[in-house]
């Protein structure tokens, strides 16, 4: 078995008294699907926000292929390879959906001096590569139709696609995915299972993702890491998970509910 | 279907109305040459405040806004005049050193506070413009205090001396012209691209792997090393210094420009500089309704032209094609 991509030891983040991770531990290895669920208020966006560098953890560690990554900032693990989609539709609403491919690319385009300022060491693309690049995201993500409509004028599950393909745009290894279906509709959030399959099988991408659209995350997922009140109580393959007492207990309640 | 938007950001080629403009830009250019003292005055004014306003625009087309911008030019000013008179440097090396000077403050001083949000970076700028005054009221041993430094010479460049207004003009507008023409270059490069794209929204543009944090740095040094340049250039023409020629109602002044001129065009600095350095002197008589002149100027600017007097002419060309239509 390959080496983990992720590892993430003991993170700890407090806010004050309140202490939303404690100790949490899992790993992630190169091309799995893993899923971060449970209730709200269970520090899943926390983990994330600590995992990304957007907040330094008050313990513990994060190792991106063999790297300390913690404490940030964010451009320093994107530098590495792990990139992170927002919860909320995030995208530059002024500019054209190329327009947020084109700025989701800036980190490698910039030259050497200013890449460097950037914080961005590798990935690096020459200015006759940007166009062939951006189709291909734009492919990728079936955004090509989109191309020249400005973002803030789509639709929400658009915005939500364009979220991931602006992190794209930027060369992970690894993307950590906050919520993507959260507001899509059926037939959206089935485009959405496709689109993260094929950036696993395709572009041999790991996954993180923190949902809960349960039918998502249970088709999705070869591995779920089951986190309450900022502790995990259960890890393991979907099954294994839902038929997990403590799971079903703290999150999942009633069986039929898991089947959704 | 069109090529991509890249190649046709806004500004990127000159249209008929793009070339009357320069035409006229140039026309206006040459004028003071052929006018009076007094118009040549403003015009070598109107071209150092263009220097002074571009560099706060670099600031703030990353996101913040700074209280204190006149420090910086008082830096350049007072380095570059020190460096003159007690190393006996000659003028391009001194106000290098005055721009350095700027730019090494500027990085000290960026580095601490640059994380800083909003309405708080602009406090702590203001409190530095005010902290600069003091310092240079105080240090009276090597600033002159409050009666500043008087007799500064005319800037000479290879033998050349830029002593008189027409002469100067020349030199000013010189500078003008290139502070103008950097950042079009810049804001046509990915770099400037970079700096757009996390002014409008820092959190992804730091997610998709730019460093926010020293991409601001940077445009904050330039910016400040570019309003030193320009000081350097004005303590010659004024031949003299002192604090209250960069108290915090300047940094205002410099704010003002760039609100009405048009934050987010690199022409905003120009038209605003040409709008409001006149201002204050046809209007000697009434300097305390000035100010609520000002004042009025900004809050309509705001409401109905946020993106200032620069944007008119995009105003004009999308009511036009409405029009059309």
């Amino acid at each position: 078995m390959s080496a983990p991509l992720l590892q993430v030891e003991g993170l700890s983040r407090s806010f004050g008294g309140l202490a939303a991770l404690r100790g949490l531990s899992f790993e992630v290895r190169e091309g799995e699907i893993v899923g971060l669920i449970g209730p709200n208020g269970a520090g899943k966006t926390t983990a994330f926000n600590v995992i990304s560098g957007t907040l330094p953890p008050t313990g513990g560690r994060v190792r991106f292929a063999g790297h300390d990554i913690a404490g940030g900032p964010p451009s320093k693990a994107v530098a590495r390879g792990l990139v992170r989609t927002f919860q909320s539709a995030t995208s530059y609403p002024e500019e054209t959906v190329a327009g947020n491919v084109y700025r989701g690319l800036l980190s490698r385009i910039l030259g050497t001096v200013p890449r460097g300022l950037a914080g961005r060491e590798d990935g690096g693309l020459p200015a006759s590569g940007v166009q062939a690049e951006m189709l291909r995201i734009l492919d990728l993500t079936d955004l090509r139709a989109w191309r020249d409509a400005p973002a803030g004028g789509l639709a929400y599950g658009l915005q939500k696609r364009l979220g991931i393909a602006v992190a794209l745009a930027a060369h992970p290894r690894m993307l950590l995915l906050d919520e993507p279906a959260a507001g899509l509709n059926h037939e959206e959030c089935n485009e959405l299972g496709r689109l993260l399959r094929r950036l696993r099988d395709e572009e041999g991408l790991t996954l993180l993702l923190v949902e809960h659209h349960m039918a998502l995350v249970m088709a999705l997922c070869q591995r779920i890491v089951v986190l309450v009140q900022g502790e995990k109580i259960a890890q393991g393959a979907p099954d294994a998970v839902r038929a997990n007492p403590a799971v079903i207990e703290a999150y999942l309640g009633a069986p039929d509910y898991a089947h959704a | 279907m069109t090529t991509l938007a890249l190649a046709a950001r806004p500004g990127g080629r000159v249209g008929p109305l793009g070339m009357a403009g320069l035409v006229l830009l140039a026309a206006l250019a040459a004028l003071p040459w052929f006018s009076g003292a007094f118009v040549q005055h403003l015009a070598v004014l109107v071209c150092l405040n263009a220097v002074m306003v571009s560099g706060l625009a670099l600031v703030a087309r990353c996101g913040q806004l700074s209280l204190g911008h006149a420090a910086f030019v008082a830096i350049g000013a007072y380095a570059s005049v020190l460096a003159a008179r007690h190393w006996g440097l000659s003028f391009l090396p001194a106000m290098l050193l005055g721009a350095l000077a700027s730019a090494l403050v500027a990085l000290l001083l960026g580095w601490a506070i640059l994380r800083l949000r909003g309405v708080y970076f602009v406090l702590v700028t203001f409190a530095f413009g005010e902290l600069l005054r003091l310092a240079l009221l105080d240090g009276a041993a090597l600033t002159g205090g409050a009666n500043g430094i008087a007799g500064i010479g005319a800037a000479q460049v290879f033998g050349f001396a830029f002593d008189t207004r027409e002469r100067f003009y020349g030199l000013a507008l010189a500078a003008a012209l290139l502070s103008l023409w950097m950042l079009h270059a810049l804001f046509r490069r990915p770099l400037g691209h970079a700096m757009d794209a996390l002014a409008d929204n820092p959190a992804l543009a730091e997610s998709t792997g730019l460093n926010v944090h020293r991409i601001q740095l940077l445009a904050f040094v330039a910016g400040c090393a570019l309003a030193a340049a320009a000081g350097a250039l004005q303590s010659r023409y004024i031949g003299y210094v002192s604090p209250e020629s960069f108290n915090t109602s300047v940094s205002i002044g410099f704010i003002i420009m760039l609100v009405i001129g048009g934050r987010r065009s690199v022409w905003g600095p120009l038209v605003g500089a040409m709008v409001l350095t006149p201002l204050p002197e046809l209007f000697r008589g009434a300097v305390q309704t000035q100010h609520i002149f000002y004042g009025a100027a900004l809050i309509v600017i705001l409401r109905f032209l946020p993106d200032g007097l620069a944007s008119l002419p995009r105003r004009a060309r999308q009511l036009w094609s409405r029009d059309a239509a």
